[in-house]
């Protein structure tokens, strides 16, 4: 169990973003957070991250509060992927990639496999301001990759002792603006590293995704834990009518698997 | 073979360097002030200045520029190798590198504030045993200039003063805002001693609104224009002045004073009261400019 | 990398020649321009002036690569956190107090003291303004920075037009800025050492600056520490400017433009960029000042402000206008 989240609220002055919220995340496991827009899902990966100090209860990650833990030590367990990476140097792709090693001993395999891994082999040399926002999203994973993306990682402390922790690897809508071929390229990198042993926590919109690639959900609404279980216990259609106000079907996607459909806003004209 | 003779002399006048032939263990002077360069020129040892600032103008401008007090050139100013180095500190104190250079190379610093008529007559009186050797005939020489001068300041100062006007007199320097020479400043001096009326009563330079102008109410305006365009029309000069409902602007009593030193507290004083009290003598037969 | 060094190789280079040329140019007071090595009685000036060029031209710099990376703004310089509106300020107060106590040490208006004093006190202001929840905010820095700016510029009028005549066109001959030349041992070589100490310690949080480029909690994801760095990084570059301020004045252009200069020659790794920064920005100086010494047209001397601004507009215009190429 290294992931705990225990009786968690954050409040921006007289918003209550997140309340009471306890859940534990598992290694080796895929967790979509789930939620409509402003249920917390941010506010949530902030705490996780230690980016932002809980008001009430906390995040622990190896029995150790995380906001009150040195980035240093942190960034050796914890990857992060935000929506959006913003560079503000015209570092080159395989540049940025490369300071994922920022805590960590430098290492020039995984930075080559990290770029491989997302195919961006081609583009390591490029200006990484330069690309279109869906090729950096695969760099800000490729990064998080170079950092953990081994999954179970031996932590080199400052002091120079080696030691077992698990990777963390923590994303908010990593995929947005990505083609669809590479969405999945990025999921199974992912499953990659939860097959190695790291803890993955992915904040999503996409319900079908989600339904297709997580283990396990949290859904979010209104700053509170709605559900959380397995991807299929979650995503019921009644909990999602509640949540989301929009009808959803199971059916049968291509290959016989279980997919998710929302219905649309209203039926579309065709001619 | 007048021609030509007269063309040879223009030739050899123009070979360089026109320097005049003076003794090695000349005085070699740099005047840090335009007002002590003027002062120079009148007392003939113009021939001695071997450096000046950018400001003095009445020099002959082949004569190095080694800065002025504000951004000294010391290299340029040691490269002159002067001996004599003349300034009028400003307000916040002298460069303290200059201090430290002369005394170090052992050069005569004259420092003078000329503020007024009595400073002015000092620094004249001054200059000439402050650079030359007792006994010498450039100082003599140089004196007696200096006699000359203090002379005509004493005439000008003394000389009757029927026919001048004696109305409240504004001596202006700028426009925009409106700044006045104030009764301690030497120009404000200067006007008193040749019989005019500051129409100002307040030390220094003070600046006036156009409503303070109005209640002050002066019968004639002066606006002092050093170097300004001979033939400029006195009321095209004034500006926002000209549209003053004030007795020097009904009675036509308003003159531009152009001598090119009027700025300077210096030898040219006797010009510069003389300008002021042409003009304010035409005044007393009643029109301006 | 290659590139990059030599890249660094040529800008020493080109930095020792430029100052070869400010000790070699020679403006004799009769025969005019020439070049030649100085005469012992006074190359102690052109040394000094080098030196001191040196120092307030590397000083800017490596301060404005310091701020851009701490604001994440390519247009950010020393002078938007008030730093020269706060020299400006201890400058003339000094002088203003100057002329009404008769304190004959604090009339001198080209002294470093109050200078130092006044940009170190709007450094501490901005600091203490600038921060959100504890951690210094770029926006709120900039921001506080241009408030503070106008209200020193805005108190310096009004000191202006209290003080009597003289001094204040003293006040403005300070605020164009200039080399000094003939400066005494002890302020030179605090301005040197004040450098040196500068750019090292700049160039060894090179890592540290090239991660926090990411976003704040992303920085912080990768084990960077942004708290610290920000403070570490505002400190430093407020020294490094406030020294250089107090020593020339306030010199345009040079905080902003060696840094985009440095980054198209060694690109924006910011170990190798603050060296390389700091010889940009000191032969832009030194240059100025060559050229300072060297035209004149029977006027005086050209302050250096003049010919840092006129090159450096130009070259701003082209950096903005191709700022695809050149990312911050």
């Amino acid at each position: 169990m290294t992931l705990v989240i225990d009786q968690l609220s954050h409040r921006y002055g007289a918003i209550h973003a997140l309340q009471g919220i306890s859940v534990r995340a598992e290694p080796g496991r895929i967790t979509a957070v789930l939620g409509p827009n402003a249920s917390g899902k941010s506010t949530l990966l902030r705490c996780i991250i230690g980016a932002i100090a809980p008001t009430s209860g906390c995040v622990t990650i190896d029995n150790q509060p995380v906001h009150k833990l040195h980035p240093y030590w942190l960034a050796q367990r914890v990857a992060y992927v935000p929506q959006r990476s913003v560079v503000s140097a015209a570092f080159t792709v395989r540049e940025v990639v490369e300071l994922g090693r920022y805590a960590l001993p430098p290492s020039r395999a995984r930075i080559d496999e990290a770029l491989e891994k997302l195919e961006l082999v081609e583009l390591a040399d490029r200006p990484y301001p330069n690309l279109s926002v869906g090729q950096q999203q695969r760099v800000a994973l490729a990064r998080a990759m170079a950092q953990l993306g081994r999954g179970d990682v031996a932590v080199v402390t400052r002091r120079g002792k080696a030691m077992p922790a698990t990777a963390h690897l923590i994303l908010d809508e990593p995929t947005s603006a990505m083609d669809l071929k590479h969405v999945h390229q990025a999921m199974s990198v992912l499953r990659e590293a939860a097959n190695g042993g790291a803890t993955v926590l992915i904040a999503m919109h996409d319900l079908a995704l989600a339904a297709a690639i997580a283990d396990e959900a949290w859904l979010l609404h209104e700053g509170r834990l709605f559900a959380s279980g397995s991807v299929c216990e979650v995503l019921n259609v009644e909990t999602l009518h509640e949540v989301y106000g929009v009808s959803f079907e199971w059916t049968r996607g291509p290959g016989g698997k279980p997919a998710l459909l929302s219905a649309p806003p209203e039926p579309a004209r065709r001619p | 073979m007048v021609g030509l003779l007269l063309f040879t002399t223009l030739l050899v006048s123009c070979e360089p360097p026109p320097q005049v032939s003076i003794a090695t263990d000349a005085p070699r002077i740099v005047s840090l002030s335009p007002a002590i360069s003027r002062t120079l020129i009148d007392l003939g040892m113009e021939p001695y200045i071997v450096g000046r600032t950018p400001f003095c103008d009445s020099l002959d401008p082949s004569i190095p520029i080694v800065g002025d007090l504000l951004d000294l050139n010391v290299e340029q100013l040691i490269r002159v190798n002067p001996t004599h180095v003349y300034v009028q500190p400003p307000a916040s104190g002298m460069d303290s590198r200059l201090g430290r250079l002369a005394e170090e190379r052992l050069w005569t610093l004259g420092a003078w504030h000329l503020n007024d008529v009595v400073d002015i007559a000092h620094l004249i009186g001054d200059l000439p045993p402050r650079t030359f050797e007792e006994g010498t005939p450039e100082l003599d020489a140089s004196l007696a200039r200096a006699q000359a001068i203090l002379k005509r300041i004493e005439d000008v100062i003394v000389a009757p003063r029927d026919g001048v006007f004696d109305g409240r007199t504004m001596l202006i320097v700028g426009l925009d805002p409106v700044t006045v020479f104030g009764s301690g400043t030497y120009l404000g001096e200067i006007l008193g001693s040749v019989g005019g009326v500051n129409a100002v009563d307040m030390d220094g330079y003070p600046q006036l609104t156009l409503e303070d102008v109005t209640r002050l109410n002066p019968e004639a305006i002066i606006l002092v224009r050093p170097g300004a365009v001979e033939g400029t029309l006195a009321m095209d000069a004034a500006g926002p002045l000209a549209r003053l409902d004030v007795a020097a602007l009904r009675d036509g009593r308003v003159a531009l004073l152009t001598h090119k030193d009027a700025f300077l507290p210096s030898s040219a004083l006797p010009e510069v009261a003389e300008a002021l009290r042409a003009i304010l003598r035409r005044f007393g037969e009643g029109g301006g400019t | 990398m290659n590139r990059r060094a030599a890249g660094l190789a040529a800008l020493v280079i080109i930095t020792a020649l430029i100052a070869l040329l400010r000790l070699l140019v020679d403006r004799d007071p009769y025969a005019g321009l020439s070049l030649a090595w100085p005469d012992e009685s006074y190359a102690v000036f052109r040394w000094t002036s080098v030196l001191a060029g040196f120092a307030i031209g590397a000083s800017l710099a490596v301060s404005g690569v310091l701020l851009q990376a701490l604001l994440r703004n390519p247009l950010a310089s020393p002078f938007i956190l008030g730093v020269s509106s706060g020299a400006g300020l201890g400058v003339m107060t000094a002088m203003a107090i100057g002329a009404y106590a008769g304190v004959e040490s604090l009339r001198r208006g080209t002294n470093a003291g109050p200078a130092l004093l006044g940009a170190l006190a709007v450094l501490g202001i901005v600091y203490v303004l600038g921060r959100r929840k504890g951690l210094l905010d770029p926006l709120s820095l900039v921001l506080v920075g241009v408030v503070i700016a106008a209200m020193c510029g805005a108190i310096t009028m009004f000191l202006q037009r209290v003080v009597p005549e003289g001094v204040r066109s003293d006040f403005v001959l300070w605020m164009m800025g200039r080399v000094p030349q003939g400066i005494e041992f002890r302020p030179l070589a605090m301005a040197v050492s004040v450098m040196l100490a500068g750019t090292f310690i700049a160039a060894s949080l090179g890592r540290a600056m090239d991660a926090a480029t990411l976003g704040d909690d992303e920085a912080r994801s990768i084990g960077l520490a942004i708290g610290p760095l920000r403070g570490g990084v505002f400190v430093l570059a407020g020294a490094l400017a406030a020294m250089s301020v107090a020593l020339a004045g306030p010199i345009a252009f040079v905080g902003l433009i060696s840094p985009h200069a440095a980054r198209i020659v060694v690109g924006p790794r910011h170990t190798i960029l603050v060296p390389a920064a700091a010889l940009i920005g000191a032969s832009l100086i030194i240059g100025a000042d060559a050229a300072s010494q060297a035209i004149e047209f029977g006027a005086g001397r050209m302050p250096v402000g003049v010919f840092t601004a006129l090159l450096g507009g130009p070259v701003f215009i082209w950096l903005l206008k191709h700022r695809d190429i050149v990312q911050t």
